[in-house]
């Protein structure tokens, strides 16, 4: 069962006179208990898209269905409790103010759920459930440690049973130890409720080990999406592969001998004609520059390049 | 090979706390050093200390800060400044607020040339040019007069890194360098340190936590884990067969490394804190290898498999404890 469904999403900001087109056209599915993680690099519109994804803000075009209803109209507001959020930074994302409690009851409480005394005793089995002490409940954040409170963070997220939880890097913070036991915690989750995960990193490791589809994105657009296999163990867009070669790896079998790349991304608010990572990628020619690849089936996945068949490896 | 920075036991204490707790740290020229930890670990402030960036609150003490034979830690605030900026420097790890965001990133750049009277007046604006070149700063001439908040995160690291090495250092210090940047852009920043490292003969300790980053440059590493080093040895043995449990467990949490399995290993508990110190090995509540003689008495760094390790039982190539009572 598809529990979050994208088709031609497009957000535009406007930018004095111009647009900023954080995402331009991006489609994807995510089925039940499934993890679809979006890779890409800082302004590719991997985190506006969770927003759009978790309809925290309108998009421009293109539509997003949540258990298969289109998020439109007065449906919206009952479909954004099915698709709740964790943030990358758990310091900035719990109120200094309240209590653990508070926060894990705040979600219920704005939308009517149970008594007063049986949204006390949800919080305490949700704080049982993502692994904390009982007497977290009453507890405030800075008591917490980081790890801690991404613990509450998922547990808050949890409250109202949504089918999707759209996580915007939320381990990026954490130290090594301390991301493995919430990548555990979130898998763990996943295997008890069904829950499916839109997981936005920029970790290609984390990525690999999370998620079974990855959408790559450059520039506000898809340049490759398909299978965990089959997109990051043999990338078929340059841009993929550029992203692999420049990761680090601890395995010296793994590291690729690569170049590190010149230059940017382009300008989000320029128009441009052609392939976005033209201007950096190593194999453009004269087409790349003009038009536009549009993303089709390569080799069992979808990618955005005029020569992926030449692309292998 | 000539020894540039020298220090022996070092602690560095805010109040009641052991930021630091006894480190010994030397680098040569020409020499990769990576210090690796987590958040609290030490790295940054030891680090700090040695430079004396310090905040008052902070009380520094040593057994010898001595760079290329120079006394540091009893320096006087004007012959520090004299070295640093000049034949040490430093890289932050967020450049958009280690910039001054009122001045263009050239203006900025000669400064460090202006204070130390590093180049005639006269040529400081080529050398700006040059230096920005240097970094991969594409059209320096025009980026020069760019303010920070008109570059990119990566082009503001590299104006960082053309203002620290503007002087020509013998050390250069780079903390978590990387750390704000995109891979593809680390990837960039990190072959431009180790060409610099490499052409120059400069000496570079790069502190970081993120162990891919340490096996991709580092040559020599150094383990750090609540103030005390853990171990260190060279970065290829480091990575083959790790002697202490705490290495040998962070490296088994990465995700890069448990491909195939569903859960991850994790350490558990966390880094002790000010009131929760241990009086023994300040790992043991947290090792799967624990006994009561850790809980009883702190390990010291010694020798063992050819690496600097700080546990009673140092672990042979199986990754078992050697020694350790059954």
């Amino acid at each position: 069962m598809t529990v979050l469904e994208a088709i031609d999403v497009v957000r535009h900001y406007p930018a004095g006179r111009k647009v900023l087109r954080a995402v331009d056209g991006v489609s994807f599915q995510l089925m039940a208990g499934g993890t679809l993680a979006v890779v890409g690099e800082s302004g590719c519109g991997k985190s506006t898209l969770a927003r759009l994804a978790a309809l925290m803000e309108p998009s421009t075009a293109g539509s997003i269905e949540v258990v298969g209803q289109p998020a439109a109209g007065p449906a919206r507001r009952t479909l954004q409790l099915q698709n709740q959020m964790v943030f990358q930074n758990p310091y900035a994302s719990l109120n200094p103010r309240r209590t653990i409690g508070d926060a894990l009851i705040e979600p219920l409480k704005i939308n009517r759920r149970g008594t007063r005394a049986e949204r006390a005793a949800d919080a305490r089995r949700m704080l049982d459930l993502v692994g904390l002490r009982p007497e977290a409940f009453d507890r405030y954040p800075h008591q917490f440690s980081g790890g801690q409170r991404q613990r509450v963070a998922i547990a808050r997220a949890l409250m109202l049973r949504p089918a999707v939880v759209t996580a915007d890097e939320p381990v990026s913070a954490l130290d090594v130890s301390v991301q493995a036991q919430v990548l555990n915690l979130m898998r763990d989750l996943q295997d008890e409720l069904g829950i499916a995960y839109l997981f936005i990193s920029h970790d290609i490791s984390v990525v690999r080990h999370m998620a079974q589809d990855v959408l790559v994105m450059y520039a506000g657009r898809p340049a490759e999406q398909g299978s965990r296999d089959a997109v990051l163990n043999r990338p078929r867009h340059p841009y993929t592969q550029l992203l692999l070669a420049s990761t680090p790896f601890v395995d010296p079998a793994r590291r690729k001998a690569a170049a590190a790349v010149r230059g940017e991304p382009p300008s989000p608010v320029e128009p441009i004609p052609g392939c976005a990572f033209a201007s950096r990628c190593p194999h453009a020619t004269d087409r790349c520059q003009v038009e536009r690849p549009l993303l089709r089936p390569v080799d069992g996945r979808m990618v955005a390049c005029h020569y992926a068949e030449q692309m292998a490896g | 090979m000539t020894t540039l920075l020298d220090v022996q036991n070092l602690t560095v204490d805010f109040g009641p706390f052991h930021a630091v707790e006894g480190i010994d740290l030397t680098v040569a020229a020409g020499e990769v050093l990576c210090v690796v930890g987590e958040s609290g670990s030490g790295k940054s402030v030891s680090m700090l200390a040695v430079m004396g960036l310090l905040p008052r609150t902070g009380r520094v003490a040593a057994e010898r800060v001595a760079f290329r034979g120079a006394d540091l830690l009893h320096a006087s605030p004007r012959g520090r400044r004299r070295l640093i900026g000049r034949d040490m420097a430093m890289v932050f790890q967020e450049p958009t607020t280690s910039l001054n965001p009122c001045y263009p990133i050239g203006w900025q750049i000669a400064e460090a040339l202006r204070a130390h009277a590093a180049v005639p007046r006269a040529a400081i604006r080529g050398r700006v040019v040059e230096l920005l070149g240097q970094v991969g700063v594409p059209a320096p001439e025009q980026r020069m007069r760019a303010f920070p908040h008109q570059l990119s995160g990566g082009l503001n690291q590299r104006a960082m890194i053309a203002m620290a090495i503007a002087c020509d250092p013998a050390l250069l210090i780079a903390d978590e360098p990387t750390t704000a940047l995109d891979v593809t852009v680390q990837k960039g920043v990190l072959d431009l340190l180790v060409g610099l490292q490499r052409d120059r003969g400069m000496g570079l300790v790069l502190i970081t936590h993120d162990m891919g980053v340490v096996a991709e440059t580092a040559q020599r590493v150094q383990v750090m884990y609540a103030g005390q080093v853990m171990e260190e040895q060279p970065a290829e043995p480091l990575f083959a067969h790790p002697r202490h449990p705490y290495t040998a467990a962070l490296l088994d949490a990465l995700p890069e490394r448990a491909e195939g399995k569903p859960r991850l290993p994790t350490i558990p508990g966390v880094v002790p804190g000010a009131e929760d110190r241990p009086a023994g090995c300040l790992f043991a509540p947290r090792c799967r290898f624990r006994t009561p003689h850790c809980d009883a008495e702190r390990p010291a760094l010694r020798m063992a498999f050819g690496a600097r390790v700080r546990c009673h039982y140092p672990l042979d190539d199986a990754g078992n404890p050697t020694g350790r009572p059954a």
